[in-house]
């Protein structure tokens, strides 16, 4: 296939997706190894059987209630802004927003379409925090719980809240100029995406680097 | 005469046969094909019909006395003797009432009692016969004689009888009266009826008589729809219903009269009992001539036996056909608040109209639109006062559409409540297609602006909340890893502050 060919807008968009989210499974599998190598660790050294709740009780690391706040901010938005930048217009999927005649008819359409989003994702967020004591990796609330993150780096992961809202707010000029499409701001509002996306677990690779170094 | 001759004949052609048995056939002289002496002693000869006859024929002419007295010995009576009994046949009913209608189910049966030994017995012939009003004969019922044979009476009652299925009622018959019924029996040799027995007590009779009588229909619910005023094209029904206890096939006439009680029309259906309906469009009872009179009506109907020539008595009111315009509709057309046709925008529609004759009247106009994706939708109504001058019936500032309907073709109707010069009541127009865009607002717009920024610090508040909720930030985890330091006090947020001191508390703990 001649590169022109491979590289049009779709095909760029269609593997900016799959970066985002081969990213964030693969974010996902290296925290839970993460954790296990530990926990492997911790019976090699204690040469006797090591609970993960006990594990988990020592590795935790107060991370601080604002950037906690912030960090849980920062993932609902994500997630609130995969779905402005697929779901809204049925451009890049069969279904979207707009098929919601109601919803899409209503002046405040777009914030209950995206505060709709935002409920479900911490609907299921507080239902995983209910998980037994041996099963702490799961949580999104407790995901940097068990990494040391400098100053900076909590810094950085406050600014995802900056950069996925104007994601949002690129996804919703999208909404509003449609049917008509700007493939410009698609791809700024999937780079911001995909940059806020790896700020965000950018702790879990860091550690899994530092443990294989 | 030749059953006895029969008769002779094949006793003397057994006695011949016992004697081939007993002994060796006495050869008569002369006979043809006799063996030369006695060649066939001790074997049988079979008796020839030949020989017999000719030994009958010779004693006729030789010997007729003989014959006369081989005729006496071999003479026996035949079965038909003055033993033989007249099987009693007689008619049936269980019922009381004679009185029956025409459609009522009967049960007609006739009794055959044979008191003859089975081989005296005949097999007998049965017909119905029924005398109906003003005949003077009876006639059969059945083509072909219902048999009874000898083998089938009751062993010990010597009785039989027959349920005449091919008269269940008197449907059919086409006067009311007296029917008399009977059956008329014959045995091969003799024949007789029912009614040549006498003094017979019930449930047997000679003959059965009924007293039929036809049961005439009741119309009821008379009814004219729609009610009060209206126009002369209207879908005006005449609504009934008729009832007959016989279920006859009926003639129902609409008699329509005009204001003086004289009738105008009438029509006539053949239906079977049940709703009656005369539709005036259909038969075209009223024409634009009639508008403004009142119009009366009655029923007439029959059974094909008895006629009700007028009912109700008093004919009933009803149409009033009411004085309308004439009207003359054209120019129907859209507007639209911008070339852009985007579904949210504001929409216009208007028509044009006037009345052929000389009146003003007032006019219902309904506005009604569609889009391929969805139904006729009424959208306004507006009433004008049509007269001889053309009048432009205006539906300005409508919202007809949806969002759902972006990017399809609409189509716009005015209904009127009168009928055009077309015999119409409405006109349809195609609109255009609807622009496909959706979101109605720019990016920069106050109600975007208002969308995303609520729901952005909803979304934080959102984040903040269910840390605070979870206290994962500080203090759970410290209690976790055993590092508490007991500052839990006002972490709660539950001092007794205000919802909003609380907020900026929660937003300022690190």
């Amino acid at each position: 296939m001649p590169i022109d060919t491979a590289l049009t807008a779709e095909n760029l968009f269609a593997a900016g997706t799959i970066a985002l989210a081969m990213a964030l499974i693969l974010a996902g599998a290296l925290h839970i190894n993460n954790l296990n190598r530990v926990h492997k660790l911790m019976v090699v050294l204690q040469k006797k059987t090591v609970s993960k709740s006990l594990l988990y009780k020592e590795l935790t690391v107060a991370q601080g209630s604002n950037f906690t706040a912030l960090a849980l901010t920062s993932w609902i938005m994500l997630f609130v802004a995969i779905a402005f930048l697929y779901l809204l217009v049925p451009t890049f999927l069969p279904f979207s927003y707009m098929d919601v005649a109601d919803l899409a008819s209503n002046t405040m359409g777009f914030a209950i379409f995206g505060i709709s989003i935002a409920l479900l994702v911490a609907i299921l967020i507080l239902f995983v925090d209910k998980l037994p004591e041996d099963l702490r990796e799961f949580k999104l609330t407790e995901l940097y719980s068990f990494y040391s993150i400098s100053k900076a780096m909590k810094k950085m992961i406050g600014i995802t809240t900056i950069l996925l809202s104007f994601s949002i707010i690129l996804s919703a000029y999208l909404g509003t100029i449609y049917p008509g499409r700007s493939l410009a701001v698609e791809f700024i509002s999937l780079l911001l995406l995909i940059v806020s996306a790896a700020l965000l677990i950018t702790p879990i690779y860091k550690e899994a680097w530092e443990v294989r170094r | 005469m030749r059953g006895k001759l029969i008769s002779i004949l094949i006793v003397f052609a057994l006695l011949l046969s016992v004697q081939n048995v007993v002994g060796p056939a006495t050869q008569s002289a002369g006979s043809s094909g006799g063996s030369g002496g006695g060649g066939g002693g001790g074997g049988s000869k079979s008796v020839d019909i030949d020989r017999l006859l000719k030994a009958v024929e010779d004693a006729k002419k030789n010997k007729p006395a003989k014959l006369e007295e081989l005729k006496t010995v071999l003479w026996k009576d035949p079965i038909t003797s003055e033993e033989y009994v007249m099987p009693t046949v007689l008619m049936y009913y269980k019922g009381n009432n004679t009185t029956v209608s025409r459609n009522q189910p009967l049960e007609i049966v006739t009794v055959a009692t044979n008191n003859n030994p089975l081989e005296m017995r005949r097999m007998l012939d049965l017909y119905l016969e029924v005398k109906e009003p003003g005949s003077d004969k009876y006639e059969r019922v059945n083509s072909w004689p219902e048999k009874i044979q000898t083998n089938e009476y009751n062993e010990k009652t010597n009785t039989t009888y027959r349920i005449w299925g091919m008269l269940p009622s008197f449907a059919n018959l086409k006067k009311m009266g007296e029917v008399r019924v009977r059956a008329s029996i014959s045995d091969g040799v003799n024949r007789w009826s029912t009614t040549d027995y006498k003094d017979l007590k019930p449930p047997y009779y000679s003959e059965l008589v009924f007293n039929v009588t036809n049961n005439l229909p009741i119309m009821s619910n008379f009814n004219i729809t729609p009610s009060g005023l209206v126009r002369y094209n209207d879908p005006i029904e005449y609504k009934a219903d008729i009832a007959d206890a016989d279920g006859d096939l009926l003639n129902v006439t609409l008699h329509i009269l005009d204001e003086n009680g004289i009738e105008l029309r009438n029509e006539t259906r053949n239906i079977k009992p049940g709703p009656v309906s005369f539709k005036a469009n259909e038969y075209g009872f009223f024409k634009e001539a009639d508008a403004g009179k009142n119009f009366s009506y009655y029923y007439s109907y029959d059974d094909g036996i008895d006629f009700v020539g007028k009912d109700p008595e008093q004919p009933l009111k009803g149409p009033n056909i009411r004085k309308g315009p004439k009207l003359s509709v054209d120019k129907l057309e859209f507007s639209s608040s911008s070339e852009n046709y985007f579904w949210w925008e504001l929409y216009g529609f208007k028509v044009r109209a006037k009345n052929l004759n000389p009146e003003e009247y007032d006019v219902a106009f309904t506005l009604s639109t569609k889009t391929n994706s969805s139904e006729w939708k009424t959208i306004e109504t507006k009433m004008a006062e049509i007269g001889p001058d053309p009048v432009e019936v205006y539906f300005n500032d409508t919202k007809p559409f949806q969002v759902t309907d972006a990017n399809q073709t609409f189509y716009y109707r005015v209904k009127y409540s009168e009928y055009d010069q077309s015999g119409k009541d409405s006109m349809d127009q195609k609109g255009t297609r609807i622009n496909a865009k959706i979101v109605p607002y720019s990016i920069y717009s106050p109600v975007m602006i208002l969308n995303l920024a609520s729901m952005l610090i909803l979304i934080m508040m959102g984040g903040f909340f269910i840390e605070r909720i979870l206290k994962k930030g500080v203090e759970s985890q410290e209690r976790a890893s055993g590092r508490a330091i007991g500052a839990k006090t006002g972490v709660d947020g539950k001092s007794g502050k205000s919802i909003v001191d609380r907020i900026g508390r929660m937003l300022r703990r690190s």
